[in-house]
Formats: C-alpha cells, structure tokens, sequence
C-alpha cells in the first residue's frame, strides 16, 4: 500500500478546493508554500521550520508558509512525498543529513540522493570533538595517541561520520561507539567511560571549558565567530588540510521545477535567512543561522553525500 | 481429544509451525548473516527472540499446564477470528478515508456503523452520537493544537 | 543557600501570571495525557511556542505543570477504559481495569492520583536535596552497569509471566523480535524489516502500546457487544447513566497500606528518571514488577490498589529526577527535559552547571515549581478523576467504537506517520489473538523495550572493552554489584514460584486424598 500516495492526494484535493489551483511560474508564489520536513512534531527540526515559517514569512511574495510533517522510513518518506507532489515550488524539502544516511546506507534506496535541487542552507551544525585536557591537549598528541592504542570516541551515528571522515584523512583509526542520543554519549564521556565525544558545537558549549576543550571541529563550514571563541577557536579541518564534513539543515525542490520558479525562491530565501530581524530570532533560540547561497550550498551537498559515502563505509 | 485444538499442546504446536517458518524466512534473508564491524551478525538478535520463542513453544507441547485450555478459549468460535478482522479492516478504511475526506466527515459514518453494529439503539441517538462526538474531538484537539486531517474540508476552516 | 535568590525566586512564583500558567499546564496535562497517543513530550512539544511568548517563570509553570499533569493523566484513560494513555501508565492497566470492571474505578484513579503525586513530591524534594549527588552517581553509571540494570529489569519478567511461564516467555520473545525491527544500533543498517522501507525506523512504542494494549481489548468488548446482541438480550444500559452512579471511594487508611509500593516507585523512579535514555515506562513497569515480586500476597495483578500503587509512584518519581543531568551539566536526559531545555535557551538561560551560579534565582523558582505543581495536580486530577470515572459508566456500544476512532487518531498524531497506525492495527490483531490463547502482554512490551538497550549497552561495552567479553561485563565493581542482584532477584524468583507451585501440589493432593 501507498500510504504517500494517498496522503499526497488528499493534499492536492485540499491545495484545489483551497486555493483554487497551483498558479503558473510567472505569478509564483501565491497562495501557500508547503514546507516538508521529514521529522515528526515536537524535535529540534520542527521547532526550527516553526520558527522559520512565522519570522520570514514575509518575504515569501505574499504566500504562507506551511510546514508539514512527514516524518518515516529514516526520514525517507518526506523526499519521497516531495518528489511525488507536482514540479511546481509550491512543496519545498527542508531536511537535515538524516535522510542522506539513511539512503546511503540503504542496498536498494528508492530515491537517489541526488533526486532533489538545492537551493540553500538554514544552518549547518558541526560535528567536534570534545577532549579532557590532560590526556589530548591537542590534534597532533591525539593522532600520536590514535597511532598506539585504541581511543574510543563516543556520538550519535551522524556525528561520528565528522570525526570518522577526518581521522581517516590524517591515516589514523580509532574505535567508533555509537549512541541513541547525545545526552547519553555525553554522559558517558562525563562519566570517563570514553575518551572522546563527538557533538555538535551547542552541546560542546555545555561542557567547555569545565569538562573538557573542543579538540577540532570536523566541519568545512566555519562556526559563527562568538561560538567558535566560546569553545576557545578549536581549528578546522579545512585548517589541517583535509576535507571536512558539515551537517546542514538543507532547502531543496523537486529536480523537475521550473529553472525560474527555483530561482526566484532560492533569490527569496536568500533575503529571508540574511534578514537581521530573522537572525536574531534564531540567534536568541540557541541556533544561528549560517546561510550558504544556493551555488555554495549545492556544492557542499554534492560533496558531502561522496564524503558521507565513504565514512559510512568505516562505521559498519 | 475432540478439543484437543484448543489445548495448550496444541497452541504450542501451531506456534512451532509459525514460528519455523519465520525461522527459515529470516535465515535464508541475505542481510542475517551480514557481519557488522564489531562482530555482530545482523541477524543474531532477531534469531535469539524467535530462538526464545521456539523455545517456549515446545516446552508448550510437553509441560505439566499441556492439557489445560485457556479460558477465553474454551467456548471460541471460527467468528472470534473473522469478526476482528472485520472490525480492524473497518477501522483501517476509515483511517485511509480520513486522508482524503478529513477526519469530521470519515468519522461519523465509522462511528454510526459499529454503534448500531454493537447494537445500540434507538437508531437516532446513534446518529446524534456520531455526528457530535467527531465534531467535539476535532474542537478539542484543535483548541490543543494538533491538526487532525482536514482533508477536503480544508479550504472553509 | 542564597537566601536572597530564594527570595527573588518566591517574588518570580508568586504572581497571578505564574500561577494561572501552572494551572493551565497541569490542567491541559492531565487532559492530553488521558487521551491515548498525546504523550507529555508531544505535549509540551505542542506548547512550546505558546511558552516563548511568556516570561522564564511562566513558561516553566506551564510545561512543567503539563509534565506533571500528563504522567498521570495517561493512567486515567488505563483505568477507565484499559486504554494507556502513554506508554508509562501500561502497566496501571492490569490492576486499574479490573477494579473498574469491579466498579471501583474511582478508587483505582483516586489511588493512581495519590500515589503519583506522593512519588512525584517526595522524588522532587530528593532531587532539590540531592541533586549533584544523584548527578554524579548516574555518571558512574557506563554501558556496562546500564547492561546490568536492563539485565535486573529483565529477570522481573519472570513475575510479570502469570501461571504459565512458558507462554510468559513466548511473550518476551515476540516482544524481543519486535524490537529488533529497524535499524541496527552499531552499524546503522536496515534488519528485520521484510523487505518494507517503512519500517526501517522500527516499530514505535506508542502504536505498539496503543495496539496491544487498547486496541486488543476494544476488539475483544467487541465480540462481547455482538455475542449480547446475538443472543437477544437486551441492552441494558442506556446513556442516562452517564450521570448516575455511586463509586467508592479511597479511604486514608488504604491508601497508608500502600507505603511500600511508593516506596518502591521512589526509590526506582527517582533513580531510572535520573538516568539518560531510559524514563518513566521502564521506571513504572520495573516498579509494578519488583513489588509484584516482593508482595505476593497482595495479588498484585488481580486488581489491586497497591500494583496502582507502584506502577503510578514509578513513573511520576521520573518527572523531577529527568531534569537532573540538565541542569547538573546542561544534557537533557529525555525528549520531555529537552524540550524543557530548549524553552530555557529561548528565555537566555543555556542550561550548563554555570546556571547554579549565574542564575540561581531562576534554579530556585525551577524547585518551587517542581513542589507546586504537585498541589495543582492533585487538585485537578480529582476534578478529571469525578469525570473519567462517570466516562467510565458509558455503555460499551458508545464507548468502543469512540474508542477505536481516538485510539486510530493517538497513533497517528504521536509522530504524523500513517504507517504507524496500520502497525497499531495489526499489533491489536496480534495482542487479541495473545489474549485468546492466554499469553501474556506485560513482557512483550517489557522485552521490546529493555531488549533494545540490553543489546545497545552490551554492544557499546563490547566496543569499549575491544571485544573483550570478561571486561565489558565484569569491568567494574558497580556492574558487578548489579549482576549479583540479578542473580539474586532470579533465585527469589525462582524460589517463590517453586514454593507456590508445592504448595498448589499439595493443596490439590489434600483434595484427592479426601
């Protein structure tokens, strides 16, 4: 049974009874936006499309943002629900890498990761390591360690990607132990029972600089300037010469809409993410907006998926 | 032994045949017998619960409690498996109508069927009763913020 | 104590503002958390915005009071109608049901209230006293002593299995295979999902409760509604009784002999709720199933107040005790603290152990809260419990059907995910087929749940300790504290069921030999 399917047309019956019809590329956007995540209600990224959607709703055209739910399958059913609704920037896809990992280490995905057009990045959160002081006082005497005894390194599975892909690069391995939740790994490297935690920059705040230093972020995204000097300007790994891996929340359409009708929004998109009003919401929220363009953004993604592609080789 | 399929025995022994097939099926699946890095076999734990189970189901064929009768069993007929099958496939065509209809109209045609299925008369109380409880939970959840499906109502609220 | 903080704290509180947003949270609590797939954290998901536009004290008073209010509404709807309105309050259904069939129904939500908000008062007082302490002993707790505590819990199965342990432990298996659906927790990679990609994120609780518990038992009444009309027989009651009854109350004395059960729920909530990742439904059924074990004289099981007791003390000693490692070092230890967390940041207060210091005051009004909310939701929970236990006395022919439609709706609106609630479906076909043949649900769902982290923790030790087994079990002296009390939890079971079964032999060798 199709369970997308039949919801996909209950919300086109609803989109045609209610706005009298999807409206043609030179008048886009009127009417409603449909903003799709594949998250359920009441996670970080709901709360985030939320609060994207009351702030910088106005700079849409005139048309409301609706964010919807669909939430499945690791977070597949949503890319699948967007790409089965029509060409026509009225269903945008805003996601996280979840949907990425889940197709990457699927043997038979049924949607490719490159089926979607991106369009932008809201943010883009980093995966760092987090170290006690004495025993890693910096990357070199961490690789050095790598190189005579096994260092375990404790995160949720798409973290460890970050610290995955770089220790790699730098020739190293170590002993990758994955967690349901940050607020168990976390606990554990409190508690001593691993060497490492791999976490994303605004738990690293909670535990630098009382429980540990930021060793490295493995992001090739730079943190916003105040983040980075709060958890003492850990280097990059662009810094060290390897590629790194960031973790975006994406914004992306159906590969077959329209050329204008994409750039149009992406051009909307644009002013709504740079707009001060909009930043300081989510600057306030504990979650910045890093904003990358829709050329930069999808290069990154392009990259990010090879990156990824090999990592997850290394995790299973 | 006329009864003799209703006994505990016999449950253990239709459990076997079930869960022996799901034995075979999981083992001959290419994925069970895939090593993960840290040793594991992806199957292993699936296997441990059905081992458990299988387990179980032939201690179920010799244990002294072999020839007792669960009491919900005793005076079962071929209807207690059908009837439930009919009610869930009633509920799953409701579900699915809500999808499309919205849940204020695909609830009260569910509702007014298996009131007056269940026997609940007169005819217009069950009609009363329908109409106004799907209106009452759809205020309610609304007022609390969780959006029901709306379905083709959805242009007018 | 800063004095003065204490002060500001109680100026904060005690404002016409805070009060009436505590009310309406435990008020809206208490009425989400009887309906059956609206959790606490979906809850306090769903008034998060209303919160931002609050002030600090206004927005705690509001989603704590949900939390509180939610944890023991969902027993409610349990007792009321077998119908759990989360996962946490499964276990009140055995006891809770089969005191409302004895037409107590009030006396068993009247029990649930008490003992809840007994449990959740005292484990916050023990979380204001002691929070740093509990912090610091949840750190010693790695992946091999969580091994141990999920290898505890598991040996309690043997008391949850009823007469016939064979079936108790076929229950277990299914629950344990149910469990491994998605994806593996090492690798990532899709297992056990039949080939269907919606399943890869596994079977979730809330439909797999919702389905086993309620659904089944609605299909069941069913058969019951339909056999009545076959026969002929009149209907008996009519809806004019909805607001006619008489129902027994709960006296003081009954509810002082329920002290150990509390006790129980305590001691266990207080300390699972501290734990990350862990939480109230395997607080509640660890509770219900150790005084089951302790108690065997109190027919826990059979519909008593005192599994109520333990099973509601249980899983309202989390609530206070979740929020421990947020605010000892800033890491939520459930979805319902981060969320809490995430309504901190948004009022400018990063929660991190520097918030001790830099804003003690909001600290301080966070306890008063804590303790308040309490007296609200006993308030409340009376008013709901006055409602619920007239709900109660609908016929079946309206209740059953309404029943189905919302229990379809929980499932859905846990996550917006239709898939889950055709699952829900078929789990009900499955759990009404279990009850047919006299298996057991209380493991299965104790397996499907414990099992997962069992493998997760023993995996993850195994990780830690390179492949060594000897160290990944026995590496510390705590873990090795906990498998001792396994074994002994093991041999008492074993002991009493033993014990029970001689005696039974010679009871009925007394009767032959008459």
């Amino acid at each position: 049974m199709d369970f997308t399917k039949t919801i996909a047309a209950g919300a086109a019956a609803a989109l045609v009874l209610g706005f009298g019809g999807p409206a043609a590329a030179d008048d886009y956007p009127t009417g409603t936006i449909n903003w799709v995540i594949p998250f359920g209600a009441g996670g970080g990224s709901d709360r985030l499309s939320r609060m994207f959607a009351a702030e910088a709703e106005h700079h849409f055209g005139g048309a409301s943002l609706n964010v919807e739910n669909h939430p499945g399958a690791g977070a597949v059913t949503g890319w699948q629900h967007v790409l089965n609704q029509p060409a026509d920037g009225y269903t945008v896809f805003n996601a996280t890498p979840t949907p990425v990992i889940s197709l990457l280490s699927e043997e038979d995905a049924p949607v490719d990761p490159g089926d979607i057009e991106i369009l932008g990045y809201l943010a883009a959160f980093a995966s760092v390591l987090v170290v006690r002081e004495d025993e890693f006082p910096d990357w070199d005497s961490f690789v050095e360690a790598l190189n005579e005894r096994p260092v375990t390194i404790g995160g949720t599975n798409a973290l460890l990607l970050g610290a995955a892909n770089v220790i790699d690069q730098a020739g190293a391995e170590a002993i990758y132990v994955p967690y349901g939740s940050t607020g168990e790994s976390v606990t554990d490297f409190l508690g001593g029972h691993i060497d490492v935690a791999a976490v994303t920059e605004s738990t690293a705040l909670t535990i630098v600089p009382e429980n540990g230093i930021a060793l490295m972020n493995t992001s090739s995204i730079a943190l916003p300037d105040d983040v980075n000097e709060a958890l003492g300007n850990p280097p990059m790994a662009t810094d060290l010469g390897f590629s790194g891996l960031a973790f975006p929340r994406w914004v992306g359409m159906h590969p077959d809409t329209p050329e204008e009708i994409m750039a149009t929004f992406a051009e909307m998109f644009e002013a709504a993410a740079t707009d001060p009003d909009v930043q300081a919401v989510f600057e306030d929220a504990g979650e910045p907006i890093i904003f990358l363009n829709r050329e930069d953004a999808a290069a990154d993604y392009e990259a990010m998926v090879e990156t990824m592609r090999n990592a997850l080789g290394l995790l299973q | 032994m006329s009864n003799w399929w209703r006994s505990n025995q016999a449950i253990g022994f239709y459990l076997v045949l079930i869960i022996g097939a799901l034995f075979a099926y999981i083992w001959f699946q290419p994925w069970t017998h895939r090593i993960m890095r840290d040793g594991f076999r992806l199957g292993m734990m699936p296997m441990i619960g059905l081992g458990l189970m299988m387990i179980c189901a032939v201690a179920m064929l010799a244990d002294p409690l072999r020839r007792e009768t669960p009491d919900a069993l005793q005076d079962a007929r071929v209807s207690d498996a059908w009837l439930p099958v009919v009610m869930l496939g009633g509920i799953a065509v409701c579900f699915w109508a809500m999808s499309w209809l919205g849940f204020v109209l695909a609830a009260p045609p569910f509702l007014l069927a298996f009131m007056l299925w269940f026997g609940l008369r007169p005819v217009r109380l069950a009609v009363i009763l329908a109409i106004i409880v799907p209106a009452v939970v759809f205020g309610f959840f609304t007022l609390l913020g969780v959006r029901l499906p709306r379905g083709v109502l959805a242009g007018f609220f | 104590m800063q004095i003065e903080a204490f002060y500001d704290a109680l100026a904060l509180v005690f404002t016409i503002e805070t009060l009436f947003w505590l009310v309406i949270g435990v008020f809206l609590g208490v009425g989400l958390g009887a309906i059956p797939g609206l959790t606490a954290s979906t809850g306090i998901a769903l008034m998060l915005p209303l919160s931002f536009t609050l002030d600090i004290t206004g927005a705690l008073g509001l989603l704590i009071g949900l939390y509180k209010g939610a944890v023991f509404g969902g027993s409610i709807s349990a007792i009321s109608f077998a119908t759990p309105g989360a996962p946490d309050s499964a276990a009140t259904v055995y006891d809770g049901y089969k005191l409302t069939k004895q037409g107590k129904g009030r006396k068993a939500i009247l029990t649930s209230l008490y003992s809840s908000v007994t449990a959740d008062t005292l484990s916050d007082i023990v979380v204001i006293l002691v929070a740093p302490t509990i912090a610091l002993l949840a750190l010693q707790f790695g992946p091999t002593e969580r091994l141990w505590l999920m290898v505890v819990a598991i040996t309690l199965l043997g008391t949850l299995s009823g007469r016939h342990l064979a079936k108790g432990m076929i229950s277990a298996g299914i629950g344990l295979f149910l469990g491994t659906i998605g994806a593996d927790p090492v690798s990532n990679v899709a297992r056990n999902t039949f080939g269907q990609s919606w399943l890869r994120d596994g079977i979730h609780l809330v439909p797999l409760v919702i389905g086993i518990f309620a659904m089944s038992q609605m299909l069941d009444q069913g058969l019951e509604l339909l056999r009545k009309t076959r026969k002929g027989q009149q209907v008996e009651k009519s809806a004019k009784d909805l607001f006619g009854s008489k129902s027994e109350g709960l006296t003081f004395r009954e509810y002082l002999s329920c002290w150990r059960e509390m006790g129980i729920g305590i001691g266990v909530g207080t300390f699972v709720g501290a734990l990350p990742g862990l939480g109230a439904t395997v607080a509640s059924f660890m509770s219900y199933g150790i005084a089951k074990q302790a108690f065997p004289k109190k027919k826990i099981g059979e519909g008593s107040i005192h599994g109520i007791a333990a099973a509601e003390a249980g899983n309202n000693a989390t609530v206070g005790p979740t929020l421990v490692p947020l605010l000892a070092f800033g890491i939520p230890g459930s979805a319902t603290a981060a969320l809490i967390g995430a309504a901190l940041i948004l009022q400018g207060i990063t929660p991190s152990p520097r918030m001790f210091s830099l804003h003690a005051e909001v600290i301080y009004a966070l306890f008063i809260i804590l303790i308040l909310g309490n007296l609200f939701n006993l308030g409340i929970g009376r008013m709901f419990a006055f409602l619920y236990a007239r709900l109660g006395q609908v016929p079946g022919e309206v209740l059953v059907p309404i029943i189905m439609v919302m229990a379809v709706i929980g499932a859905f609106a846990a996550r917006g995910d239709p898939a889950d609630v055709y699952i829900m479906l078929l789990l009900g076909f499955l759990g009404f087929l279990m009850r047919r043949v006299g298996i057991p649900e209380a493991p299965l769902v104790i397996t499907f749940l414990i099992a997962p982290l069992l493998e997760e923790n023993l995996r993850r030790a195994l990780l830690i300790n390179r492949g060594d087994w000897g160290g990944a079990l026995f590496g510390s002296a705590l873990g090795l504290g906990l498998a001792g009390f396994a074994v002994l939890v093991l041999v008492i079971t074993f002991r009493v069921n033993v014990g029970n079964r001689l005696a039974q032999i010679g009871h009925e060798e007394d009767k032959t030999g008459r």
